[in-house]
C-alpha cells in the first residue's frame, strides 16, 4: 500500500498537471503531494525498521532492501524540499517573463515525471528495469537542464544527454556481461538481482571483473566520478535551481545505488575488495579534480556543481573503505550531501535571482541584499567545508576514521590535501560572496515564502544530523552496511 | 608434378571459358538494359562484336612503334596463361604450393597490363596517354588487394564460410569493379566521357587487334569472377555438380555486379583512393582473422 | 556458416560506417547495419525456434531500418544541414583505427572472455567492435547527428553482444530497450531542432560557451 502510493503520488500529480492551469495553484498541490511522499517514505523507513529490516519482494518486479529505503528517503527528501522551492521561483520567472505560463506548467510536468523515474529506481528488482529508468531520467531531466532555451543551456543540455547516454550505454555492456555469466554459469537466466544475487556465488570472477569496471564507467558517468564527469558543471549550472538541487542531491547518489546493487552481485565471486579498490580509484580522482578546479571557478553554481564532484568522491572513497566502516561514512555522507548541496543550490538560484548574474563577480554582499538567503548560504558553507556541528562534518570524519582504520595512510593524506583545497577555494569564493561589498544601486530584496521553507526544512536536517544521528538511520544505515558487504 | 590428364582438363577448360567469357559480358548487359526498362542488344552482341571486328580492316598510326602491334597478342596471351594458372590452383588443394601459383597468375595479369598501357602511350595520343596513367593509377592500388585477398584464401582454404573469406571476397569483389572497369571506377559503357579509363587506353586500336584486347577483357572478367565464386560460394567446386553449378554462380555474381553498377554513382577518379583504400582494410581485417583462424 | 555470412555483412557495414563522409551515407549504411541486426535476430529464431526472437527481428527492422533512418532523414531535410560530416580523424586513418579496435576486440572475446566456441567468440569480437566503433564515431564526427547515430551503433553492438553470448535478453527487456531507444531518438530528434535553432549549425566542436 505505501510502496504503491510512492509510484502513484508522482503519477497523480502528473495528471494534476495536465488538468490545473495556473502556476500558483499547481505549484501549491504539488508540494502538497511531495509533503505527503515524504510522510509515506518516512512511514514506510517506520514499518520496515520495526520488521527488523527485511526485504520486501512484490511478485518479482519490486525488491526493497535496506539500501532501496535509504535511497528513496534522500530522493524523497529532497524532492520534496524542490518541490517547495519551485513554487516561489517558477512564479518569480513568470512574473519576470522569463518563461510563459504554459511553459512553467511544462516544468511542474518534467519535475514530476523527473521525480518519478528517480523514484522507481530504487524499487525496481529487474537490473534492466533499473537501467532503462537511469537513461530516463537523463531524458528527462535535459528537458529541464535546456529549459531555457538559451545557447548555454541547450549546449549542457546537449552534452549532458550524450555523455550520460555514452556512458550508461558502456553500464548496459557491463550489465550484460554479468547477465552472462549468471545464465552461463550460475544457470539464473534472469535480470531480477533476487535470482542473480542467489547464484553469484558461481559467478566467473574473470567476467565479473571486467563487467563490473564497465559498471563503475558508465553508471559512474551519470554518479558524475571523474573523469567522466565533463557534462556535471555544465548541466548543473544550466538547470533551474531547484533541478540542480535535485541533479546534485538525488540524481547522483541514484546512479551510485545502481553501481552497489552490483557490487553486491559481485562480492562472492571477486569479493568486496575488487570493488573497494575501484571504489578508491575514482573516488581519488574526483576528490583530486574538484579540489583544484574549486579554485579557479568563476560561476557560482559552477563551483557548486564542482564541490558535487569532490563529495561524490569522497563517498566513493568511503565505500573504498567498506571493510572498516567506510560504507556507513560514505553513506551517511550521501545523505548529508544531498540535504547540504540542495539548500546551497537553493540559495544560490535566489542569490542569482537577486543579483540577475551567475558570475561571482558581480555577486557581493549577499548578507545585505537578501540577509536570510545570505545567513543560510554561511552556515551551508560551513556545514559544505565540514565545520562542527554540522552533518557532514561527522561523515567526513568518520571516511578519515575508516581510511586510517584500513592503513591507506597515503591516501588518506591526499584526501586531506585536496579536501583542503577544496575548503579554502570555497570558503574564499563564497564567504566573498555573502560578506562583500553590495554593488552599487542594489535594493534590499526579499525571498519568497516557499523558499525560505524549503531553506528551513533542509537546514534542520543539516543541522539536526550534525547534533545526533536518529536511531532508526544508524540502523538503516548499519543495515546497508552489512547488505553490502553481503555479511 | 602435374598428371597428364589434368593438364588435358584444365587447357579444355581454358578453351571452354575463353569461348564462354564474352557471354557473361553480353549478360551483364543484358541484365543492365532490361533493369533500366530498355530492351537493349541481345545477350550475344559480345560475340557479334568480335566477329564484325575480325572481319574490318585495320587502321594503324604512322608513329605505332612494334610495341603497338604486339601488345594485343600479349595481352591476350598472358591473360589466357593466368586463367590457366588460376585454373591450376583451383584443382589441388590449397596449400603452399598452389599459392605461389595464384600470385603467379597476377604477375603475368600485371604483364599484359604492362603491355596494353606502353600500348596506349605508343601512339602518342592525348586519350591513350590518359587512358594508361589512369589504369596503372587504379591497378597500383587494386593488385596489392588482391593479393591480400589471396592469402586469406590460401590461409583459410575455402571449405566452408568463413568470417576472413567472406571479407576477403567483399574487398575481392571492390577489385573486381575496378580491374574489370565496373561502374563506380569506369565505365564501359561509354566513349565519350573524359573520365574513361581502359576506353580510353585502347581507343587507336581498331580491327583485329581490337578483337583480340575485347576478348582478353572478357576473359580477364571470367578470371575475378572465378575468384569470387570461391569466396563466396566455398566447397562447391568439386566433381561433376561442380560443372552443374558453375554457369549458376557465375549468373550469381554478374547480377550481383549489374546491380552495383546500377544503383551507384561513378566515382571522381581520386576518390577511387576512397574506395579502394576501404576494400583494402577489409582485406587486412580478413587477413587478420585469417591469422586468428575465424 | 548463415552466422558468419550475418556477421561479416555486419562488420562490412560498420566500416562502411566509419569511413562516410557525408551524412546520407552514414544513415544509409547504419540502415545496412540494422539489416543485418534484424537478419541476424531471424538467424537466431530460427536457430533457437522462439517465437519471440522472430517479434525482435521484426521490430529491430521496423524500428531500426525503417523508423530511425526515417527520422534522422527528417532532422536533415528540415535543418537543411550541409552534408559534411565534420570529421576530425580522415576516413583512411579511421580504418587504421577501426582495424586496431577490431584486432583489440578480438583479443578481448578471446582471452578474457574465454569463449569456446569459435564463432561465438567471433559474434562477441564482432560486437565489442561495434560498441567500440561507435563511440569512435561518437568523439571524431562533430556534426550532432553523426553522434546520435554513433550512439545507435554502439547500442546495436550492444544488442549483438547480448544476443551472441547469452542467447538474447529476456523477452519484455528486449521490448523496454526498443522503447528506450525509440524515446531517445524522439527526443534528441527535439534537441537537434533546439541547437539547430540557437547555434545555426549543428556542429558540437563549435558549443564552447561553457568553459572550466
Amino acid at each position: 500500500m505505501l510502496i504503491a502510493s510512492i509510484i502513484l503520488i508522482p503519477v497523480i500529480l502528473i495528471v494534476v498537471s495536465l488538468l490545473v492551469r495556473q502556476v500558483k495553484a499547481l505549484g501549491v498541490i504539488n508540494a502538497l503531494g511531495y509533503a505527503a511522499l515524504f510522510v509515506v517514505c518516512a512511514l514506510f523507513l517506520i514499518d520496515f525498521l520495526a520488521h527488523g529490516g527485511t526485504p520486501v519482494n512484490l511478485w518479482g518486479w519490486v525488491y526493497l532492501d535496506s539500501l532501496s529505503v535509504f535511497f528513496l528517503l534522500i530522493t524523497s527528501i529532497v524532492s520534496f524540499a524542490a518541490s517547495i522551492y519551485s513554487v516561489g521561483y517558477i512564479l518569480a520567472e513568470v512574473e519576470e517573463g522569463k518563461i510563459s505560463t504554459r511553459k512553467a506548467i511544462a516544468y511542474f510536468q518534467l519535475f514530476n515525471l523527473f521525480c518519478l523515474t528517480m523514484l522507481v529506481v530504487p524499487l525496481l528488482n529487474n537490473l534492466a528495469l533499473v537501467w532503462i529508468a537511469i537513461e530516463m531520467t537523463t531524458l528527462i531531466s535535459a528537458f529541464l537542464v535546456g529549459f531555457h532555451n538559451v545557447k548555454e543551456s541547450i549546449e549542457a543540455a546537449w552534452k549532458y544527454i550524450i555523455i550520460c547516454s555514452v556512458g550508461i550505454t558502456f553500464a548496459l555492456l557491463g550489465v550484460i556481461f554479468f547477465y552472462y555469466t549468471s545464465s552461463k554459469d550460475a544457470g539464473v537466466k534472469s535480470l531480477e538481482w533476487v535470482s542473480m544475487l542467489s547464484g553469484s556465488g558461481m559467478f566467473d570472477p574473470k567476467i565479473v571483473r571486467l563487467a563490473l569496471i564497465f559498471i563503475l564507467v558508465g553508471y559512474g558517468t551519470k554518479a558524475g566520478l571523474a573523469p567522466m564527469h565533463n557534462w556535471l558543471p555544465d548541466a548543473h549550472s544550466q538547470a533551474l535551481s531547484p533541478i540542480s538541487g535535485l541533479l546534485s542531491g538525488v540524481l547522483l547518489k541514484i546512479s551510485l545505488y545502481a553501481i552497489l546493487r552490483f557490487v553486491m552481485l559481485a562480492n562472492l565471486s571477486v569479493g568486496y575488495a575488487f570493488s573497494a579498490k575501484l571504489f578508491v580509484l575514482f573516488g581519488l580522482l574526483s576528490v583530486a579534480v574538484a579540489g583544484t578546479f574549486i579554485l579557479v571557478q568563476k560561476d557560482f553554481k559552477r563551483l557548486l556543481a564542482y564541490s558535487s564532484v569532490e563529495n561524490i568522491g569522497l563517498v566513493s572513497l568511503g565505500l573504498g573503505f567498506g571493510a572498516f566502516g567506510g560504507i556507513f561514512a560514505g553513506l551517511l555522507h550521501a545523505f548529508n550531501h544531498a540535504v547540504t548541496k540542495a539548500l546551497m543550490f537553493f540559495c544560490a538560484g535566489n542569490a542569482v535571482r537577486a543579483y540577475r548574474s551567475n558570475s561571482m563577480d558581480k555577486m557581493q554582499g549577499l548578507i545585505k541584499v537578501m540577509p536570510f538567503t545570505g545567513i543560510v548560504l554561511f552556515l551551508g558553507l560551513f556545514a559544505l567545508v565540514g565545520m562542527p556541528p554540522f552533518s557532514i562534518f561527522i561523515s567526513k570524519l568518520l571516511i578519515l576514521i575508516s581510511a586510517f582504520q584500513a592503513k591507506h595512510y597515503l591516501i588518506a593524506i591526499i584526501i586531506l590535501v585536496f579536501v583542503g583545497l577544496a575548503f579554502a577555494g570555497l570558503l574564499n569564493h563564497i564567504s566573498r560572496i555573502v560578506l562583500g561589498n553590495v554593488p552599487q544601486g542594489l535594493p534590499v530584496q526579499k525571498e519568497p515564502l516557499s523558499s525560505k521553507l524549503a531553506l528551513i526544512f533542509l537546514g534542520t536536517f543539516m543541522l539536526g544530523l550534525g547534533l545526533s544521528l536518529p536511531k532508526a538511520l544508524v540502523d538503516l544505515l548499519v543495515n546497508c552496511q552489512q547488505l553490502i558487504l553481503g555479511k | 608434378m602435374m598428371p597428364i590428364n589434368n593438364l588435358i582438363l584444365v587447357t579444355g577448360q581454358v578453351i571452354l571459358l575463353v569461348l564462354f567469357a564474352p557471354l557473361v559480358s553480353g549478360f551483364i548487359r543484358k541484365i543492365k538494359n532490361n533493369l533500366r526498362m530498355r530492351k537493349g542488344p541481345s545477350v550475344l552482341q559480345p560475340y557479334y562484336n568480335v566477329q564484325k571486328l575480325i572481319s574490318k580492316d585495320e587502321v594503324i598510326s604512322r608513329h605505332a612503334s612494334w610495341i603497338f602491334l604486339a601488345a594485343p597478342v600479349i595481352v591476350f596471351a598472358s591473360i589466357i596463361c593466368a586463367l590457366f594458372l588460376v585454373l591450376l590452383a583451383q584443382l589441388g588443394p590449397f596449400g603452399n604450393n598452389d599459392m605461389a601459383i595464384l600470385i603467379a597468375a597476377f604477375f603475368v595479369l600485371g604483364l599484359g597490363r604492362f603491355f596494353l598501357a606502353l600500348a596506349g602511350l605508343d601512339t602518342a595520343s592525348s586519350f591513350g596517354g590518359m587512358g594508361s596513367s589512369r589504369e596503372m593509377f587504379i591497378s597500383s592500388f587494386a593488385e596489392p588487394i588482391a593479393f591480400v585477398a589471396v592469402f586469406v584464401l590460401c590461409m583459410s582454404g575455402a571449405d566452408t564460410f568463413r568470417i576472413s573469406t567472406l571479407l576477403a571476397g567483399f574487398a575481392i569483389l571492390m577489385v573486381t569493379l575496378a580491374e574489370t572497369s565496373r561502374v563506380p571506377v569506369d565505365n564501359q559503357e561509354t566513349h565519350l566521357e573524359l573520365t574513361m579509363v581502359h576506353e580510353a587506353m585502347v581507343l587507336e586500336y581498331s580491327g583485329r587487334s581490337l578483337a583480340l584486347i575485347e576478348l582478353a577483357s572478357h576473359t580477364k572478367q571470367i578470371i575475378f569472377f572465378i575468384l569470387l565464386s570461391w569466396y563466396f560460394f566455398p566447397s562447391m567446386t568439386g566433381g561433376v555438380w561442380g560443372w552443374v553449378i558453375f554457369p549458376g554462380k557465375i549468373a550469381i555474381i554478374s547480377l550481383a555486379i549489374a546491380l552495383i553498377e546500377l544503383s551507384v554513382a561513378k566515382m571522381r577518379l581520386f576518390r577511387v583512393v576512397d574506395f579502394l583504400s576501404f576494400s583494402f582494410f577489409i582485406a587486412l581485417l580478413a587477413s587478420i582473422a585469417a591469422g586468428l583462424g575465424i | 556458416m548463415m552466422l558468419s555470412i550475418i556477421l561479416s555483412g555486419f562488420l562490412v557495414a560498420t566500416f562502411l560506417l566509419v569511413v562516410a563522409k557525408r551524412i546520407t551515407a552514414l544513415i544509409r549504411s547504419f540502415r545496412i547495419q540494422a539489416i543485418f541486426l534484424s537478419l541476424y535476430a531471424l538467424y537466431m529464431g530460427l536457430s533457437q525456434r522462439h517465437l519471440e526472437m522472430f517479434i525482435v527481428c521484426g521490430l529491430i527492422f521496423v524500428l531500426k531500418a525503417i523508423v530511425i533512418p526515417f527520422v534522422l532523414l527528417r532532422i536533415i531535410r528540415r535543418i537543411n544541414v550541409e552534408e559534411d560530416l565534420g570529421l576530425l580523424v580522415n576516413p583512411q586513418l579511421s580504418l587504421i583505427i577501426a582495424l586496431g579496435f577490431t584486432y583489440l576486440s578480438y583479443l578481448f572475446a578471446h582471452n578474457a572472455m574465454a569463449l569456446t566456441d569459435p564463432v561465438e567468440s567471433a559474434a562477441l569480437a564482432v560486437s565489442i567492435t561495434v560498441v567500440c566503433l561507435g563511440f569512435f564515431i561518437m568523439v571524431s564526427r562533430m556534426k550532432a547527428v553523426a553522434q546520435i547515430i554513433g550512439l545507435l551503433v554502439m547500442e546495436n553492438g550492444i544488442f549483438l553482444a547480448a544476443s551472441a553470448i547469452s542467447g538474447g535478453m529476456p523477452f519484455f527487456v528486449e521490448i523496454a530497450f526498443f522503447f528506450d531507444i525509440f524515446v531517445f531518438v524522439i527526443i534528441i530528434e527535439v534537441f537537434v531542432y533546439k541547437v539547430n535553432r540557437l547555434f545555426t549549425h549543428i556542429d558540437t566542436s563549435k558549443m564552447k560557451s561553457l568553459k572550466g
